[in-house]
């Protein structure tokens, strides 16, 4: 299969801090990747590099042959990517369902005219707009939430309002940046399923996750970060035994 | 706290029966807006009613700016003046016709948000709003002191009125329709515009514009162009005005009366447009009760800005979306609807 995402020589410096150093990463369509490491080890920095937000300071990150870094951060996702946010960026104001239809605006092929005028076009756009929003809700466990303010959720079905905002950008590629913060087992169970399911449907899938039970089970394959380096990718098995791993996490056995 | 409780209550009320007869309470006001007109004769009171209309207008303009895209302007005043001294320099001194000068008021108008909106709407929170005050302030030393085209302090005097298809419309009673006209359909194509997909996006950028962006939204481009349909709306309104009132004068669009304005759709309702018919009624018909008091009347406006600010920060009818008020009543009925069968099947 070819590869679809492909990260090379990525470096991102701010000032003298050295954020991301040399990572190389590829990504397969179909794929679980999950990316680890301990707390400032620049996995969230990564997520920002790929979607546009800082723009790298060298190196190269290449969707399907084409180069995306150094476009804006809207034009990478009307290519295909879709990201949640590791602390919750809902739109309060709007309702649980505008927040999915607002996923899909960028989709929209009407102009401005159609917009001020309600033009019949406008009219077939929202509603196969509001069906398909009914559908990932529905998807996703939240259509009882519909009218409500996403602010008035429960932790859990917040963070999965973000996967089905993400979704509603008819992303291939999603990235989660740790969906499973703050859930109960129960509730990580349940995102478990959700995104198995969408790997099954056809979804690229790269998260930052903290939580090693849910990591484990759900990743094809992990990328391990530290001080901005990459240092083990493998299986899940390959990776929980690295000494390299072992080190990053718990430190180095003292030599007797 | 029962007591709050209760008024609570009650204003849920309210607001759920009016959310459910929508069409028959709006056909009732129809009626009576038409027929206001032809049950007096007081030239007074029509005048505050037409001015009313036009506030409305306005208003509406700058909630699109200020309650669904969460940028504060001071520029409704500026485009106002601009659309007022445009349309009536085109109708006297180019020879347009009425109709002609308003839509001239607007295109120019329209231009100069263009020229507003290029470079600062890249900006984000309040540097639009210094911008903004400069401009207006600009604007209006310019009309002030461009003798040859604006006749400074002197005003514009005679500006001919309203005309269409030869007819002129010359009774209070009669402009007045014509202004309920403008209202009625910038009212309609603001509320599609605020209900489309341009309006999610400016509501996700008023809410989080990163995460709107990160979402697809190219948001400099929704902003600037949201922006120019503001100063439009502004500016074909501003060409009826000076066709209504036939004389316009610097001081009429300083940026004072951009601030009236402001405090109107905060009064009323950030980001809803009953919000803005009440907030910018109240707010006409106030003053002009408390005549006697005028001199007072910034005082008591900026002590409502102070209340407002801590108790109701978006106003009176904040958000308010009727027809999702609709939709939360019937699913509530749905579900109960179904509950009861439910629980009547299990007995």
């Amino acid at each position: 299969m070819s590869a679809n995402l492909v990260v090379t020589n990525l470096t991102q410096k701010f000032g003298g801090l050295t954020a991301l150093n040399n990572v190389n990463m590829e990504v397969n369509f179909g794929e679980i990747v999950g990316v680890i490491g301990p707390n400032g080890a620049g996995k969230t920095t990564l997520f920002n590099v790929i979607t546009g937000v800082y723009h790298a300071t060298s190196g190269t990150v290449v969707l399907n042959g084409k180069q995306i870094n150094g476009l804006k951060r809207y034009q990478i996702t009307r290519l295909g990517f879709a990201r949640t946010f590791q602390n919750i960026r809902l739109f309060k104001q709007m309702t649980v369902l505008d927040n999915v239809k607002m996923g899909m605006c960028c989709r929209s092929k009407c102009n401005i005219f159609d917009n001020i005028l309600n033009t019949p076009r406008r009219r077939r756009e929202d509603k196969a707009q509001e069906e398909k929003a009914l559908g990932i809700l529905e998807r996703l466990n939240l259509l009882d939430y519909k009218y409500d303010s996403p602010a008035s959720l429960p932790y859990g079905e917040q963070r999965r309002l973000e996967i089905a905002r993400a979704m509603a950008t008819d992303a291939t590629i999603l990235l989660l940046d740790e969906p499973a913060a703050g859930m109960n087992d129960q509730e990580t169970a349940e995102l478990l399923k959700t995104v198995s399911g969408l790997r099954d449907s056809g979804y690229t899938i790269i998260l930052i996750e903290h939580d090693m039970k849910f990591v484990m089970n759900v990743c094809d394959r992990i990328y391990v970060l530290n001080h901005g380096e990459l240092i083990s990718t493998g299986t899940p098995d390959e990776v929980k035994n690295d000494p390299e791993v072992i080190n990053a996490y718990l430190g180095k056995e003292e030599e007797k | 706290m029962k007591n709050n409780n209760c008024f609570k209550k009650a204003w849920n009320g309210i607001v759920e029966f009016i959310a459910m007869h929508q069409l028959p309470i709006m056909a009732v006001l129809i009626v009576l807006v038409i027929a206001f007109p032809f049950m007096t004769t007081n030239k007074y009171f029509l005048r505050i009613a037409t001015l009313c209309l036009i506030n409305i207008v306005l208003g509406l303009a700058l909630n699109l700016v200020q309650g669904y895209m969460g940028q504060m302007s001071f520029a409704t005043a500026a485009f106002w003046g601009i659309g007022a001294y445009a349309g009536s320099i085109g109708v006297m001194r180019l020879g347009m016709s009425s109709m002609a000068g308003m839509v001239f008021g607007m295109a120019v108008a329209g231009m100069f948000g263009m020229l507003i909106a290029l470079p600062t709407l890249k900006l984000k929170g309040y540097y639009l709003s210094i911008v903004t005050m400069g401009f207006c302030e600009i604007i209006r030393i310019v009309e002030m002191n461009w003798k040859e085209l604006t006749r400074g302090s002197l005003g514009i005097m005679n500006i001919p009125p309203v005309t269409i298809f030869g007819h002129k419309f010359k009774s209070g009673s009669e402009t007045y329709i014509i202004a309920l006209i403008i209202l009625f359909i910038v009212t309609i194509l603001v509320k599609n515009l605020v209900n489309s997909n341009f309006g999610l996006s400016l509501k996700a950028i008023r809410d989080d514009d990163s995460a709107a962006e990160t979402m697809g939204i190219n948001i400099v481009h929704v902003k600037r162009v949201n922006f120019v349909i503001s100063a439009l709306i502004c500016g074909f309104v501003g060409a009826f005005y000076a066709q209504y009132v036939t004389f316009i004068h610097p001081s009429s669009f300083a940026s004072g009366v951009s601030q009236e304005y402001i405090v109107m759709i905060i009064f009323g309702g950030l980001g809803s447009i009953p919000g803005t018919f009440l907030g910018c009624i109240a707010l006409t018909v106030l003053p002009e009760m408390m005549r006697g008091l005028l001199q007072y009347r910034l005082l008591i406006y900026g002590a409502l800005m102070v209340i407002m600010m801590n108790f109701m920060p978006s106003g009176l009818l904040g958000n308010l979306d009727l027809g999702l008020v609709k939709k939360k009543v019937l699913e509530k009925r749905r579900k109960k609807s179904i509950a009861q069968k439910t629980g009547g099947e299990a007995k």
